[in-house]
């Protein structure tokens, strides 16, 4: 399937994600009080033993947040912060003095609480402008919060696409907050119709 | 040491009879890592299947994929290779259920129908499970040790053990 998208079509998804990542962006600086700045946004068919790789490997421990996408289109949205920087990010979040998650060495309810509404916040923004910019009925699912591997965070999705296909689009993208030099790494994993969907909305020239 | 480390990826398997190797299925969530190990041969095999049943497979698809095709697939392996069926010790990892979204409990839910599965095939095939470390909601990371046969079974902040 790599070889068959349309560039033209692959260039206007990658403005609508950049758009949708903009809004996510924002939002957690707005959340966080730190300056967000997207880095290095990709687009592309990779093979699924590969997603988990890009993103750290699926041994690195990290807090991933996770929203399904649901409506005219199903896909998967992951943002996957190191343990470290999500606890750097909890600080933010609960204003609590720079290290003191980090100090604890764990996540309780409250912070689990944090994560979860900045994940609501940057999927649901996300989907929205994905779904301004395509005209589709897009539903986001509740959030989940985790703190594990990667790999078996990423596993209920990559099942699933794998029942689809060998490889699936990937939208990958760098959060980094400056002064802090926190880090994430964010995962759009749509299934091959919701791309075909997607892409095909694109191709009528909205 | 000498090990040599061998990673399994999604789908993927290895048979292995040097003492030195040691086997490894890197944050298994739903995805189920099962070892054969014949202790008097000392040849083992480790797997990582991600799904439990192979009649939606598309053409060209590793047996080690699904659950179904993996277990009779990798026993045959392990027989050229001069194992003994009587004497596989079986052992199973994963399976969970990291996710937990509610409204999309059908879609995500492949760790409990991957361990029904993987439990199956074994049986059918004549085999009979010697130990398991599955379900929850947590990933685990299984290493397999060649040379002994010993299985680690690692977890984010549930510690380490031997299966």
């Amino acid at each position: 399937m790599a070889g068959e998208l349309d560039s033209d079509k692959l260039l206007k998804l990658g403005e609508v994600i950049n758009r949708g990542l903009g809004q996510s962006g924002a939002v957690i600086s707005e959340m966080t009080g730190l300056a967000m700045e997207i880095k290095a946004p990709r687009i592309e068919m990779i093979p699924l033993k590969e997603i988990a790789v890009i993103a750290g490997g699926p041994a690195s421990v990290g807090v991933g947040l996770y929203q399904g996408i649901t409506g005219d289109v199903d896909g998967h949205l992951l943002l996957f912060f190191s343990e470290q920087n999500a606890y750097s990010l909890v600080d933010l979040l609960l204003e609590l003095p720079e290290g003191f998650t980090a100090g604890r060495g764990e996540l309780g309810p409250m912070e689990y609480s944090a994560l979860s509404e900045l994940s609501n916040v940057t999927g649901s923004f996300f989907m929205n402008s994905l779904a301004d910019l395509t005209g589709l009925e897009i539903i986001p699912s509740t959030p989940a919060v985790v703190l594990d591997m990667l790999g078996s965070i990423l596993d209920n999705i990559l099942a699933e696409l794998s029942s689809k296909g060998d490889q699936a689009l990937v939208a990958e993208a760098e959060f980094e907050g400056m002064s802090k030099g926190i880090r994430g790494c964010f995962l759009l994993l749509p299934t091959p119709e919701a791309l075909e969907i997607i892409l095909d909305r694109l191709g009528q020239g909205l | 040491m000498t090990e040599n480390l061998l990673s399994i990826g999604l789908g993927e398997m290895q048979i292995s009879g040097n003492p030195d190797v040691v086997m490894v299925c890197y944050g298994l969530g739903s995805c189920i890592g099962i070892s054969f190990y014949d202790p008097f041969a000392r040849i083992g095999a480790l797997a990582h299947i991600v799904l439990p049943d192979s009649s939606l497979a598309r053409a060209g698809e590793a047996e080690s994929k699904y659950a179904n095709t993996c277990v009779p697939f990798v026993l045959d392996k392990l027989l050229q290779k001069g194992a003994k069926a009587n004497r596989l010790v079986v052992k199973i990892a994963g399976g969970a259920q990291v996710l937990q979204v509610s409204g999309m409990k059908n879609r995500l839910d492949i760790g409990n129908r991957n361990i029904e599965a993987v439990r199956e095939a074994v049986v059918k095939a004549g085999l009979t499970l010697t130990s398991q470390d599955v379900g929850g909601n947590f990933g685990r990371t299984m290493q397999f040790f060649i040379g002994t046969g010993k299985i680690l079974i690692k977890t984010v902040g549930k510690g380490e053990k031997e299966l």
